[in-house]
């Protein structure tokens, strides 16, 4: 039984990302642009049309989409995804590069956005309808709004540009340094955009369901125990969020990551989202390929995961799944 | 006799922007050691605000304006939250009427307890609060406590929650117990056990019980005294024989008049009427988990003759709403038949409008008129929209001359058809619903616990329309219910259903005088008696 479950699931995962990989193929070879731009730079302008004809041949354009297609699959299944046209490397290596750059913002602001919503929520939840609730709230929505580009444009302009505080751009001191602190220096201003511009997002949710969950009628005999208020929200509600919580934010990974992706691109920080942002626009059709392959496996994972968490955790589900049917 | 408990003339008002609207006007009660005083009312008449104020555990929006409330002789109403907290559980304990939603789905039921125990006795080891868990579950009648106390809301079943609720209510050895509708919500059986368990309880702890109940047979079987209470003010007080004997207030006369006992009793149809329904071993299974099955209805066999009411009782989960289902052809059954005037409901084949028709002719009503309403509509389209779906030519012109005058038959106005059902109280969404079922001018109606969670003077009103539809329509009913007045009240017989199996089948004269199977006794037994 197990082994036709996971069986099933594994193979869902592989038609996914076929599928993806089928539509990101031709989409990238739909749009306008020329792919030999970024593998000769300026060069190109003076190719004469034989030329071009060679180059195209030599890296394989010239043929029909489905051929191009079928080449290409029988390569990656084999682990061979091929050269970034502009930085004329093997696109595994030029991604593993920056990898780690993206891993550092993206994974410290998830985990910074995972407890700093969580802990604005309950605060919320706490001083509910109160007025530093109420301001807090405002702030927040208003922050929410502001496109996560804007806002790293904005944070640019105060902090580095105006106030001279922090670096306005890149991972590390160009020339020197490249050490622990100089990358987390150059990491705070990015990751104060990635988690403005979500926090308010997550945490007006664990307010609103922890709000919601004080009206259930278990909070009444836990308030009838004579236990305080603050107790039964963090032994009693807190409980009970917790599950749709790991499942939203399991969820919402790719959201987070497609947030780390702009910002890093107005931080020119080297990180996969430039290189994304780059790749597409450049027409680097091997790159995006597995740019976009990889991010779609996040996807689809953190989707998965977020079910399981929430199947897993909220004893509500698991009641149904065990309760006898309803004979009422 | 030590007085635990006095309210002197409280009022408890509800802030609704510019004025106060009082939801208790003026109560004054008191309450002694070893004594219980029922509180009786209608929903919405202000008994659970009564309760929540003595707890000073009122929503936001309401404010004990005026009055006091006197706890062993100190008035709680000055008191502060901090020492509102420590007196709660321990000296006041509250019980409160939803077991299903009152403990909390997330913790264990032991930590649950467990966590009333710690609360008022400081420095306890963690075996002493196990043990002392497991007291209190065996106090309160819960079997194999050890074991039990691991497990989570979800695995006990109603009754045996609201016993954990019980046992945390009794924790700390509270010295006032408010039971707001504890057993409303249980089977007849279960209530019983309950209502023996809670004077056992008092005569071994002495506590002083507040018992509100709607159902005044209950709360003169609880009680010596009662006090009955009208539109948040006590209408009468007294000893339970001076109230149901010579009730002076026109409000207890009224609900007085209501309960079923004292209704006027359905003349009997003439039976021996040809046969409309016909089920024959009729089983239907649910799976529960991957390797047990439950046998939900299990080889159930009953002919309905047209023209009769037929009543349907058992406790729940014994399978009378499944089978409701099956005679309307919601569930298909793994075995069995259900044949209406000689053809199975369940035929494959046959044509479209053939079966429509034969759907048309059976009619539920749902116990949960809140649910079973869709609150996105208005009342004159929930009437209408079963007349649309079968394209029926109505008598009255349009289908909304028509919903009007259904609407008007079971006694509603015209003015209840632009409105939203969560503008109607449960007994006028019950009328809806059957409004609804009637514009399809059916021949059988099935009602499943069409009574359940209305006032005895709604349930009372509802029966009198049942009966007067009946006599007018010569409609065949099938009644599914759980309180066996109402049915002895309105049926022609009787059914019984234990376990999904119909254990008893009789007319219900000789049903209620002599019961055979050995469940059906138990049933009666535990039937709460008119004083």
């Amino acid at each position: 039984m197990r082994f036709v479950f996971y069986g099933k699931r594994l193979l869902s995962f592989a038609a996914s990302i076929f599928i993806l990989s089928v539509l990101v193929f031709c989409i990238a070879r739909l749009a306008p642009g020329d792919p030999l731009a970024s593998y000769y730079g300026a060069r190109v302008e003076r190719m004469s049309g034989q030329e071009r004809e060679m180059a195209m041949e030599r890296l394989g354009l010239n043929e029909p989409l489905a051929v191009q297609y079928g080449k290409w699959l029988e390569r990656a299944v084999q682990g061979d995804f091929g050269i970034s046209y502009k930085y004329k490397q093997d696109v595994l290596e030029v991604i593993g590069a920056r990898v780690g750059n993206t891993l550092l913002l993206g994974g410290l602001g998830f985990v910074c956005l995972f407890w700093l919503s969580l802990l604005l929520g309950i605060f919320c939840a706490y001083c509910a309808h109160g007025l530093l609730d109420r301001i807090i709230c405002t702030l927040g929505t208003a922050v929410s709004v502001i496109p996560e580009f804007w806002l790293s444009l904005l944070l640019i302009y105060i902090f580095s540009v105006t106030l001279r505080l922090l670096p306005g751009s890149g991972a590390y001191t160009l020339g020197g340094g490249g050490g622990f602190s100089d990358r987390l220096w150059h990491l705070i201003l990015p990751l104060c955009a990635v988690i403005l511009g979500h926090l308010w997002y997550y945490a007006y949710l664990v307010r609103n369901r922890l709000i919601e969950e004080m009206r259930a009628d278990y909070v009444l005999l836990a308030r009838a125990k004579g236990l305080k208020r603050r107790s039964v929200l963090f032994g009693h509600c807190l409980k009970n969020v917790l599950p749709t919580y790991l499942g939203i934010m399991a969820i919402s990974v790719p959201h987070v990551l497609g947030g780390t992706y702009i910002v890093e691109t107005v931080f020119s920080y080297p990180g996969i989202g430039t290189l994304a942002y780059e790749s597409a626009r450049y027409k680097d059709y091997n790159l995006l390929m597995v740019l976009a392959l990889l991010s779609g496996i996040i996807v689809i994972f953190s989707s998965r995961l977020g079910q399981a968490i929430g199947e897993r955790f909220d004893p509500r589900i698991r009641s149904r799944d065990r309760q006898e049917p309803d004979r009422g | 006799m030590n007085e635990r408990l006095r309210l002197e003339h409280l009022t408890v008002t509800f802030d609704d922007g510019a004025h106060g609207i009082p939801v208790i006007n003026d109560v004054s009660l008191s309450l002694s050691d070893g004594e219980t005083l029922a509180l009786v009312g209608e929903s919405g008449c202000g008994k659970s605000m009564l309760c929540r104020s003595v707890m000073k555990l009122l929503p936001p929006a309401a404010r004990i304006t005026s009055g006091s409330i006197y706890v062993n002789g100190a008035d709680i109403t000055r008191f502060g939250e901090e020492k509102m907290r420590r007196l709660r559980g321990s000296v006041v304990s509250m019980v409160f009427q939803d077991p299903m939603t009152a403990l909390n789905p997330a913790l264990t039921v032991g930590a649950q307890i467990g966590e009333a125990v710690r609360l008022h006795e400081r420095g306890l080891s963690k075996r002493d609060v196990h043990a002392r868990v497991c007291e209190l579950m065996e106090l309160v009648g819960i079997a194999d406590a050890k074991s039990r106390k691991e497990l989570y809301p979800y695995h006990f079943s109603g009754g045996m929650r609201q016993r954990a609720v019980l046992a945390i209510a009794l924790a700390a050895r509270p010295q006032i117990l408010l039971a707001d509708e504890m057993t409303s919500a249980l089977d007849v059986t279960v209530q019983a056990e309950m209502l023996a368990l809670l004077r056992r309880l008092q005569k071994s702890q002495g506590m002083a019980i507040l018992f509100v109940t709607h159902d005044l047979r209950v709360a003169a079987q609880m009680a010596k005294k009662v006090a009955v209470m009208h539109a948040g003010a006590i209408a009468e007080c007294g000893r339970v024989e001076e109230i149901f004997e010579t009730p002076r207030h026109p409000y207890t006369k009224k609900l007085l008049a209501a309960t079923p006992e004292r209704l006027k009793k359905k003349e009997p149809t003439a039976s021996g009427g040809e046969a409309l329904l016909e089920l024959s071993h009729l089983t239907k299974r649910f799976s529960a988990g991957k390797t047990t099955c439950v046998r939900a209805v299990d080889d159930v066999s009953l002919v309905i003759r047209k023209g009769e009411l037929f009543g349907l009782v058992g406790e729940s989960g014994s399978g009378k709403s499944t089978l409701a289902r099956l005679i309307m052809n919601v569930y298909r059954p793994d075995e069995g038949d259900v044949r209406y005037e000689g053809r199975s409901v369940f035929k494959r084949g046959g044509t479209h409008a053939e079966k429509k028709r034969l759907q048309a002719l059976r009619q539920l009503i749902f116990q949960d008129s809140a649910s079973s309403l869709n609150q996105r509509m208005k009342v004159k389209d929930i009437i209408a929209e079963p007349m649309r779906l079968h394209h029926v030519t109505t008598k009255r012109g349009d289908p909304y001359a028509e919903a009007a005058f259904q609407l008007k038959y079971v006694g509603l106005s015209d003015d209840y058809m632009e409105r939203y059902p969560a503008k109607l109280s449960g007994g006028q969404r019950q009328r809806v619903a059957i409004a609804r079922a009637l514009s399809m001018e059916p021949q059988l109606l099935v009602a499943d616990e069409p009574f359940a969670s209305l006032d005895v003077m709604t349930q009372a009103a509802l029966a009198e329309l049942f009966m007067h539809l009946q006599k007018e329509h010569g409609f065949t009913f099938l009644l599914i219910a759980h309180d066996l007045a109402m049915v002895r009240l309105l049926c022609d017989r009787v059914g019984v259903m234990y376990e999904g199996r119909l254990v008893e089948v009789a007319k219900t004269g000789d049903l209620f005088a002599a019961p055979k199977h050995p469940y059906t006794k138990r049933l009666l037994d535990a039937m709460p008696k008119p004083w």
